[in-house]
């Protein structure tokens, strides 16, 4: 079977099509495809098998059988050639057994001729009737109804209005319609019930099987817009069944399918759209069609579901679509494929178009017709592309179209705004309505006495601002007087410090009374034993290492003299060098003792608190090697230490009270008796000694006063002693100083009414 | 030279160029400050790689333990703070950190401070303070002063007041009494960390100016 092609939009249609089944465009002068330059009886050859794809060849192999089919009135095939043929696909019903059904069998066209091959193929194909099995139709078909119904409805419509049409339209009928009308003439079995009865009895005897599938129901316009572009044959499943199943399929059951597509259930659809648009009537022959049970329909029917109209009219008018007034209720799919040129013809008005549908018929035979019709909103779209060239070209899909043409005056694009020049745009509400006059407020603030009080606060405080700000920036102002008295403070304390070191070193009023917390620590220190290593913590900047290191000389020496193990780690990364250095001084006055063999550097402990936390939970994981990476637990000094509590005292020196502090809180509470002695710089000592009042810390030597009060108690005078007089020299200088910059500041009337 | 007399002299000028602020802000004490920031860093840096990455990082991941990982993984999201992209991983470890920090801290504060503390106001009274023989009626007096100068500094702090129409909130008359108080304890305790901090310069001030006084001796004896 061959197609045209459609010359607009390029898409294959029926031979006999006239118009474009898609784009509505006429097919008279375009070349059949497969035969190029032959006539008319060229239709029957088949095509290439190299360009027809799967589903088409199918489509075409079931069309050729079918058209090899002999009429049933005609021909009676013989019983002998039943046997040797294997397997009918649709077996034809005999012409003696055709009851006065509702439908009739479509005939060959007569001018058509077939060829040989085709005849003989008809000729084997005519089952005997004693060997055509009745026809069961499959379980599946009773579930579905409803598209039974449709179907049967369709086919009413179409016969009722095409039964004059018919005679004098060519054998242009479509393969399903065929196939189906050739169902409605398969035999029927003789039985006692009326075909309505046996329907309904076979509807409740039939059981859904497990691998029946859902029956498809006719083609709609959406599905046949679609067809052509999809690879799935869907029309197999519709027509055919697979060929396992033909094999089985016994010959058609007309009762059953009379019962079946019985019109009692039929309701004629409101909308014509159910018909697809490209069916045609179907050349009937008036002798082979039975009209008694449609005279039937025809009474149980109203009259205005029927057509007036012969199909073919019906076909025509549905295909004008110029219609200004009338709405498009149906789905405008047949236009989803459609690409840009399919439709990038000329304009044509559609009051043209109306006057060209009116004589349509004629046109299109004979091939005058340039134009082509559109939807109407189609035809809107191209209007406006054409009037708007700027506007994107692509076409809206049909949902987001105007269903019909609106009789409104197309509304012109905003001139200004973002949004103008842009065809469609929503118009804004007019700008009179959004304004209105605004309302009008009182400057006046309501405020409680709770809130006027809390503001005079405010106001004062601000008031207070300005003062303080012109202090900030009047201070870089003044620098000579400042720089000038800076300087000579400076001057003065490097002056007594050099004098005191240079002229009278040594010199100095050392205390009598000791400080208790650092005899506590000399007494702490003398009651460790000597086996047990003492654990020193180090946390302290190299700035006031000097300090430092005064301090704890002496307690270092005192350990060292009663040749204590010790084992050394910081929490602060310089800790451990400034530590080492200590150690090393120490040990340069206590010669007896060996450094290297009785001290043991854990290194740096990094955390803070939280390692110290760790510390005092397990110092073995905390603290697992030493500084040079060696395993510190293996040194034959800590071989006895299992907790933090196993070292003889725990010693912290360090220059910041908060530092001394986190020891306190954090490591103390796991020392379980142990002294905790503390080696502080002055400034944080007055922060700490509050722990030793709380018995928290057992010992304190705090700065330099402390060192010396350690060597006086330990006697053995050090550097701290040595210094101590500059130390005492600089105290009493910067005491006067203070005591005369407080006398000043008490008898000077004050700068610009503040302190300077 | 003797490379420690190299070094001796480097400190020695370090020393001078620290002591220039004296005369205000100068390059030379900035040259100073730079080099020691500079040294300080590059230092620590040394010191943590050697003793805190190799053996609580790259050391237990060598032997095969599984909870290194966690450290890794936490630094790893540590890491990506410096991305302003990617910082918001970081997120988890700064969680860790701030909040084990916190927990750690609070719970040491108020065990090993406040209780502390509290109890050693309460043990100025009791049988403990009678073992160390001081006399009982000094201890008594000392107690007081103790407990007087932790109610009244701690109502200081106590910035409740009374509203009253047309004036401005007022702390009511007992408050302000201990206020009062209090703010004499407390001027008390910022003398004395004020006196340490000044002895703790004095004191430096003197290593220092014994340092260069010994080292420009040794220079012009030899």
């Amino acid at each position: 079977m061959s197609e045209k092609i459609c010359p607009v939009c390029n898409r294959a249609n029926l031979p006999n099509a006239k118009r474009c089944w898609y784009c509505q465009s006429l097919l008279e002068d375009e070349p059949v495809i497969g035969e190029p330059g032959e006539g008319a009886e060229a239709v029957e050859q088949p095509e290439p098998e190299k360009e027809v794809p799967d589903w088409l060849a199918r489509i075409r192999a079931r069309k050729a059988i079918e058209s090899m089919e002999p009429q049933p009135k005609e021909e009676v095939p013989a019983p002998e050639k039943k046997t040797e043929e294997p397997k009918p696909v649709i077996p034809e019903k005999p012409a003696s057994s055709v009851p006065s059904g509702k439908t009739g069998s479509i005939s060959r066209r007569p001018g058509i001729q077939l060829p040989s091959w085709i005849t003989e193929l008809e000729k084997e194909a005519k089952p005997a009737p004693e060997d055509v099995e009745p026809f069961k139709p499959p379980a599946k078909k009773t579930e579905s109804s409803d598209w039974m119904k449709k179907l049967s409805a369709w086919q009413a419509e179409e016969e009722h209005g095409g039964q004059e049409a018919a005679k004098a339209e060519p054998d242009n009928t479509p393969e399903w319609l065929t196939e189906f009308l050739s169902k409605e003439n398969a035999p029927q079995p003789e039985s006692g019930l009326t075909p309505a009865e046996e329907f309904n009895q076979q509807l409740q005897s039939a059981e859904p099987q497990p691998g029946d599938t859902e029956p498809l129901g006719p083609l709609t316009e959406d599905e046949e817009a679609i067809r052509p572009d999809e690879t799935y044959d869907f029309s197999q499943d519709v027509e055919s069944p697979t060929p396992k199943e033909e094999e089985e399929i016994p010959p058609v059951d007309e009762r059953e399918l009379e019962a079946g597509f019985t019109p009692l259930s039929v309701e004629l659809p409101s909308e014509p759209a159910a018909k697809p648009p490209s069916i045609e009537p179907q050349p009937v022959e008036e002798g082979d069609i039975d009209l008694e049970w449609l005279e039937e329909y025809d009474k149980a029917v109203p009259k205005e579901a029927a057509p007036e109209e012969p199909v073919e009219e019906e076909a025509a008018a549905e295909s004008e679509a110029a219609q200004p007034q009338e709405p498009i209720t149906k789905p405008l799919t047949p236009f989803l494929g459609v690409k840009k040129n399919d439709w990038n013809i000329p304009f044509v008005p559609l009051a043209a178009k109306a006057e060209e549908a009116s004589g349509e018929e004629e046109t299109a035979n004979e091939g005058e017709e340039d134009a082509l019709k559109l939807p109407v909103w189609m035809e809107q779209l191209r209007r406006i592309e054409m009037t708007n060239p700027a506007t994107p070209s692509t076409p809206p899909a049909p949902e987001m179209v105007p269903p019909a043409a609106s009789p409104e005056p197309e509304e012109q694009p905003p001139v200004e705004g973002p949004l103008a020049g842009i065809q469609g745009a929503l118009r804004s509400a007019e700008l009179p309505d959004l304004y209105s006059k605004p309302p009008i407020y009182t400057n006046r603030i309501q405020v409680t006495d709770r809130q006027a009080l809390r503001a005079d606060l405010l106001s004062n405080l601000l008031q207070e601002s300005p003062a303080a700000v012109h202090t900030e920036e009047a201070a870089p102002k003044t620098p000579a007087k400042s720089r000038l008295r800076k300087i000579l403070v400076g001057l003065l304390v490097l002056a007594v410090v050099l004098l005191v070191l240079v002229g009278a070193p040594g010199t100095s009023l050392l205390p009598v009374l000791y400080p208790p917390e650092t005899a506590s620590v000399y007494q702490l220190v003398n009651a460790l034993p000597a086996d047990k290593p003492v654990l020193i913590a180090a946390d302290f900047d190299a700035g006031l290492s000097g300090e430092i290191g005064y301090t704890s000389q002496a307690f270092f020496e005192h350990l060292m003299l009663r040749n204590i193990p010790m084992a050394t780690l910081s929490t602060n990364p310089a800790g451990s060098a400034l530590m080492g250095n200590m150690l090393s001084a120490a040990q340069a006055r206590v010669s007896t003792y060996d450094l290297a063999a009785r001290t043991v550097q854990f290194g740096y402990l990094a955390g803070g608190s939280v390692a110290l936390q760790s510390m005092a939970s397990d110092v073995h994981m905390a603290l697992p090697y030493t500084a040079e990476l060696f395993p510190a637990w293996t040194n034959p000094l800590l071989v006895n230490i299992q907790k933090i509590s196993d070292f003889g005292a725990l010693v912290v020196m360090t220059d910041d009270a908060d530092t001394g502090r986190y020891w306190v809180e954090q490591v103390q509470p796991a020392l379980e008796g142990i002294p905790l002695i503390v080696v502080t710089s002055a400034q944080s000592a007055p922060m700490l000694l509050p722990y030793y009042e709380s018995g928290q810390i057992n010992g304190v030597i705090a700065g330099m006063a402390g060192g010396t009060a350690y060597e006086q108690i330990l006697q053995i005078p050090g550097e701290s002693t040595f210094y101590f007089g500059a130390y005492q020299s600089l105290v009493l200088v910067v005491f006067v100083l203070i005591l005369i910059g407080g006398v000043v500041a008490l008898v000077m009337p004050q700068e610009n009414g503040h302190k300077d | 030279m003797n490379i420690d007399v190299i070094w001796t002299l480097i400190s020695l000028v370090l020393t001078l160029f620290i002591f220039s602020y004296l005369f205000g802000d100068n390059p030379v004490f900035r040259i100073a400050t730079g080099i020691f920031v500079g040294a300080a860093a590059g230092y620590f840096a040394v010191v943590i790689i050697y003793q805190v990455i190799l053996p609580h990082l790259v050391v237990p991941l060598i032997q095969g333990s599984i909870l290194a990982l966690f450290p890794l993984i936490l630094s790893g999201l540590l890491l990506t703070k410096l991305s302003p992209r990617l910082g918001r991983l970081g997120n988890v470890s700064m969680a860790v950190l701030v909040g084990s920090g916190a927990a750690i801290a609070i719970g040491g504060a108020a065990l090993g401070t406040i209780f502390g503390q509290v109890r050693a106001a309460i043990d100025a009274f009791g049988s403990q303070a009678n073992t160390s023989g001081t006399s009982p009626l000094l201890l008594g007096v000392e107690g007081l002063f103790l407990l007087a100068g932790t109610v009244t500094a701690l109502a200081y702090f106590n910035f409740g007041g009374k509203e009253q129409a047309g004036q401005a909130p007022a702390r009511v008359a007992i408050s302000a009494w201990l206020s009062g108080i209090g703010k004499f304890f407390i001027a008390l305790t910022f003398g004395a960390i004020f006196a340490g901090v000044l002895t703790a310069g004095l004191t430096a001030l003197v290593e220092r100016a014994d340092f260069v006084i010994r080292t420009i001796s040794t220079l012009i004896t030899g």
